[in-house]
Formats: C-alpha cells, structure tokens, sequence
C-alpha cells in the first residue's frame, strides 16, 4: 500500500545542476552547490552534477514527506479505509502509521521527458557536436531564448523523446532508474522503503510554470509538461507504435508505485474494424512488453477545441487524464490546452 | 546493397494491407495521374518544398540564398536556380522549408521496418512498399522483400503495374501481396489521365492473377474523371476475367490532402475537388454490382 507522499520535478533537478544550484526564477540557493556548468568539460561531470541534485531534492522531499505523514497519522486517521487494507486489524493500527504488511511510501516524479530532452540536447550540440558551448547555451535559457532564435530553434528541432529514438529513450530510461533507485535506499517514518512512480494528472502544468528555459525548448514558465511517462505534449510525431517503444523502453518493474501512459486517438480510428482490431492490438503489445497502465481517450481535436471555447455545449464531455475522469469544461484553461496538444493520433 | 530514393517510412499505417504495418514510401514513378495525392513522389530526385502558410517572411533565408526574395508580404523562390543545398531549411525557424527525398540502403530502410516487429507479430502486419512506383527502383525494393522474407515478416507493395515483367515475377516468388492500381480501362483514357497507357498495366496483372499471386486490385476514382458508367463497365469487364484469382476489389475515393502537397513544390494541382461524400461511393458500388462485380470500400 503506497502513499502519495510527494513528488520531485526531475526537469528543476536539471536547471539546478545547470545553475549551480539556484533557482532559475527566483535567483534563489535552492538546490547543492555542484559546480558551474560552464567548467564541465564531459558530459558525465553534467550527469554527476544532475544526480547530485536529484539525490539532494528527494532528500528533502523524503523529510518533508515523513513529517507530514507522522502529522497524518496522528491527526487524520482513516479507519475505513484500513479496515479494507491487510495488515491494519491484525496490527490494530491505523493504514497511515504503519498497519499495512506493505508500509511503502511513494514519491512521484515529473518532467522526465523534458529531463531526457534536455539532456540528449546538451550531450549532442555541447559535449558531441560542440556547435554550442555551455556559457553559450546559460545565456540563451537565462534570456528565455530572447536573444537567441537561432539556439532555440536548433534545439527545439533536435530529437524527442516518444519517437523510439534510441539516443533520446535510452537516457530517459537511465534518469528514471536512478531516481527510482536512490528512491529505495530511503526509508519512511513508518520503517518501510520509499518507492518511485509517476502519475502527472492535472499536476503537470504547475510544474512546468516553475521551471525556467529549458535545452528542449522549454520557455519559461511555460506549463506544458511531459505527461506522465508519454513525451512532452506535441513532440511525439511518429505514431502511437513510436510512442509505445519509446515508453516500453523503461525498466517499468523498477516502478512499484506504477507508471501512467495517456494516450489519444482521434474518433476516426473506431470508425471501421479495422481501426478498432489495431487499437486492440496496440494495448495487447503495450502489456506484453511489460506496459503497467495505458489510459486512453478517444476524441478529435477539433471536438476539444470547441469545447474549450463553447464550455455551454460541452458540459458533458469527459476526458480522462491518469486513472482521473472528469468534465473536461471544469479543468483550468492551461489543463484543457495541454490534452488539446497531447498526442491525437489521426488515421 | 542497393539504394533507393525515399521520402517517408511511415509506421502504424493500417490502410495498406493486414494488420499493423510499415510503409517505405520510394520516390519516382513513371505516371502523372492527374489526381495524385502525393504529388512529391513522382519525381525520383530530390525536391525543396516551401509551405507559405509557416512563412513568417523574416528574411531569414533571403539573406543566404539568393533564389529568395520578398515582396509585398510575398517570398517568391527561383526555383529553377535551386541547387538543394538545404541551407534554406537550416536558417528557417519555423520549418517552412523541407527537403523531400534521402537516399537510403535497403539494409537501413529494414532496420527501420522492423523497429515494430513486435506490433506485426500481435496484428498480422508487416511491410509495404509503396511510392512513388516499387517497381521503379526494383533492385532496392526486392532486397526488402527479400529481407522480409527471410524473417518471415508479411510482406506487400503498392503497384501501379507499369514494371518490368521480372520485378513482378521475382517479387511473386517471395510471396509478396500486391495492392494492384486499376485507374482506367479503356487504354487512350489511361493515357490521357495518367501519361501512359495501360496495355504493360493489365499484361502484368494478368500475369500475375495467372500465377497464384495474392492481389488485390484497387480503384482509384474520381468523380467526372475516370467515374462514367462507361468507365465502371469496362472495369468491371476486367475484374469479372480475374475472378476468382484475386482477393477482391477495393474503392479508393478521391481525396483532396494532396493539395497542399502540390502548392509546397510550387505547382498548381491539375484536379482540386471536394473529398467525395459517401452517397457517391455507395453509387459507385452499385454501379459495379450492376455489371455483377463486387467492390469493397477501402478502410
């Protein structure tokens, strides 16, 4: 039985590794001191640095998170809901302050496609290519890109994660390893180990808002975030079998909190048998492949785009978002156009 | 190891033949249907297309090529002058400008097919070739059959049929389906609306159907162009010789997405229509049904 005890923003961890640890909005010594960026001279001292912070925010956000479930535990207890879950009666105590036989804590992540992107970038045209040095690419993402179009559009052209491109994938799946790793040499307040998983729901935005300009193209403040586990909404243009790769490429057993892939069709795919035999074999591979969640909404882009305008008309349109539904005209303009931008799949 | 010009891999495609499949998109074809929907596939050699609709007119490229020049919020490219360079594409921040066509081995275009085996062993699917015209650049496209073959990957390619009779022949031998293109019966028509006529087209068809190929034969159709109940009856005279010895016969209504296509080459599209309502395929059917001939709607 886990708990949504906190979550660590994978994408802050990395402008901090860039900063030297201070916040890109604030000017702020929130993170480690690990160096300035503009003196690695590999792309390994960068990773080291970006492992550093990570280690050091999950720290921080472990602490947060044993104090307020100890404050939980003591204040809000749920006997209901620990009657239900094994362990709790036997014990005599309540699910939050250690009744469970799995007294696990989970702590999510965001932003890793944002991170993976980023990183690709750094490692391609800093440390490969060589075509942007560090002090170049600082002063670009410091200036939102102001003065630089032509940095901005090289590395918002360069590959995504959620095309099946190995380069790209492959260090996706190294950062979220490592953070579920380090995750597990935690302990909660309750004695158990913390485990890592990651469920954006309507979070995303927020976390998006609070990062600076970003290697991938990211603009400041902008709230368009990775969703879930899938790529950063927009930047997978390769096909739902290119989308499925890229995130059946995670080491998904590491994650016993459970990853979420959302994923969009346009209506149109239904329409015919064929359509719908394809869908059915997408999901089929998707879990033969080790796939943990797959949540999927069928609508067409068009339809979103109206109801976000006309919220009168569309006061029953529900749109899934995680293991979440709700009425897609009660979620905040910023939500309604990240699902509008996620991936729709056209045939 | 041959090579081949290609301008596109496309995955998940679910239109051209069973299951989930891939389709190696070649360029070069030795028609001009006056209707084509990939307008960028006919010519073998590489092409600049310019979408104006991401054109921002900044200047950007204007300043490194010569070719360019705006005018009254217009940017006019010499495209006669264009020598590809590509440095237009570099400069451009809103990828107004693409390069279509990169020349490819057949062994890299396989690794690429096969990146979603794992989604044709779930489906049925596979790899199509199509173009561009297959047969065309034959050596590289019976490598890939030959490769397909070799792991038993369900294997097609989408013909027009104007293709030496060896391709057909080998391309048989590996067990390939063939998505066979019928887009007028009657020879001078064919001609007149696709460039050449269509005597080559129906020897190969008749070779192949004689010879246990698995086919498919489709029908392009556009209204008032190749769509008479004269057109219909001499189709059907052809499908009803075949029968028995194809799979079936599919409808592929006209549609309008290659327009733009047309206007990033700096073209002007010899047919621009509406996309065909329903109603008219439904007509269409019927008309075949008439001449006892049973057609499906492409899905």
């Amino acid at each position: 039985m886990g708990l949504e005890d906190g979550e660590v923003s994978l994408l802050k961890c990395l402008e901090l590794a860039m900063f030297d640890g201070v916040c890109a909005l604030t000017g702020n010594q929130v993170g480690e001191k690990t160096g300035d960026a503009r003196e690695f001279d590999t792309y390994e001292k960068l990773i080291h640095a970006y492992h550093r912070q990570v280690e050091y925010i999950t720290r921080q956000a472990v602490s947060m998170a044993n104090k307020s479930q100890q404050i939980y535990s003591k204040y809000a207890p749920n006997p209901l809901r620990s009657c239900l879950i094994a362990g709790c009666i036997e014990k005599g105590r309540d699910y939050k302050s250690g009744g469970p036989i799995y007294g696990h804590g989970q702590i999510l992540t965001e932003g890793i496609a944002d991170t993976a992107d980023s990183l690709a970038a750094i490692k391609h045209f800093v440390f490969e290519e060589k075509s942007i040095s560090m002090s170049e690419l600082l002063s670009a993402l410091s200036s939102d890109f102001e003065n630089s179009p032509e940095i901005y559009s090289k590395l918002s052209k360069y590959k995504k994660f959620g095309n099946d491109d190995s380069y790209v994938d492959k260090i996706a799946g190294e950062i979220l390893e490592h953070f579920f790793r380090y995750l597990n040499t935690l302990t909660t307040f309750r004695g158990g180990k913390y485990s890592g998983g990651c469920s954006t729901f309507e979070r995303a935005p927020g976390y998006g808002r609070a990062v600076g300009a970003m290697p991938n193209g990211h603009r400041r403040g902008n709230p368009l975030l990775a969703d879930s586990i899938g790529a950063t909404p927009g930047r997978d243009i390769k096909g739902p079998t290119a989308a499925l790769k890229s995130v059946m490429n995670y080491n998904q057993r590491l994650a016993t909190s459970g990853l979420v892939f959302n994923i969009k069709f346009e209506k149109s795919l239904f329409s015919s048998e064929k359509g719908k035999s394809s869908f059915i074999n997408l999901a089929k591979t998707y879990f033969n492949g080790g796939g943990q969640q797959m949540s999927v909404n069928v609508l067409s882009r068009d339809e979103l785009a109206a109801a976000k305008k006309n919220p009168e008309k569309y006061k029953n349109l529900i749109v899934r978002v995680g293991g979440y539904s709700d009425y897609f005209v009660n979620l905040s303009p910023d939500l309604q156009d990240s699902i509008i931008m996620r991936t729709g799949f056209e045939l | 190891m041959s090579t081949a010009v290609i301008f596109n891999i496309q995955r998940f495609c679910i239109h051209d033949g069973d299951g989930i499949r891939t389709t190696v998109f070649l360029k070069g074809c030795p028609l001009r249907c006056i209707w084509c929907h990939n307008p960028e596939s006919q010519k073998m050699s590489r092409e600049l297309m310019f979408y104006s609709s991401r054109c921002t007119k900044c200047g950007r490229c204007e300043e490194i090529c010569s070719n360019r020049r705006i005018s009254d919020q217009k940017l006019d490219i010499a495209r006669e002058n264009c020598t590809l360079c590509g440095k237009c594409i570099e400069a451009c921040l809103n990828g107004a400008n693409e390069m279509c066509g990169r020349e490819i081995s057949a062994q890299e275009a396989y690794a690429e097919v096969k990146k979603d085996s794992i989604f044709y062993e779930t489906s049925g699917g596979g790899m199509t070739v199509s173009g561009g015209e297959p047969a065309m650049q034959s050596d590289f496209t019976l490598e890939l059959l030959e490769l397909a073959a070799k792991d038993g990957m369900s294997r097609a390619i989408e013909t027009c049929g104007y293709g030496e009779r060896s391709f057909y022949e080998r391309a048989n031998e590996l067990g390939t389906t063939f998505l066979f293109d019928l887009k007028a019966a009657d020879s001078e028509k064919h001609k007149r609306l696709t460039g050449v006529g269509n005597e080559k087209i129906i020897s190969n068809l008749e070779y192949l159907a004689e010879n246990n190929a698995d086919i498919v034969i489709r029908l392009p159709m556009i209204p008032d162009i190749n769509d008479s109940d004269y057109d219909i009856e001499k189709m059907s005279e052809i499908i009803k010789r075949l029968s028995g010895k194809i799979k079936y016969a599919e409808i592929m209504p006209y549609h309008n997405l290659g327009i733009s296509k047309e206007e990033g080459l700096g073209r002007t599209p010899l047919v621009n229509q509406p996309n065909v309502p329903k109603e008219t395929v439904e007509k269409w059917i019927e008309k075949f049904a008439e001449f006892c001939v049973c057609v499906k709607q492409s899905k």
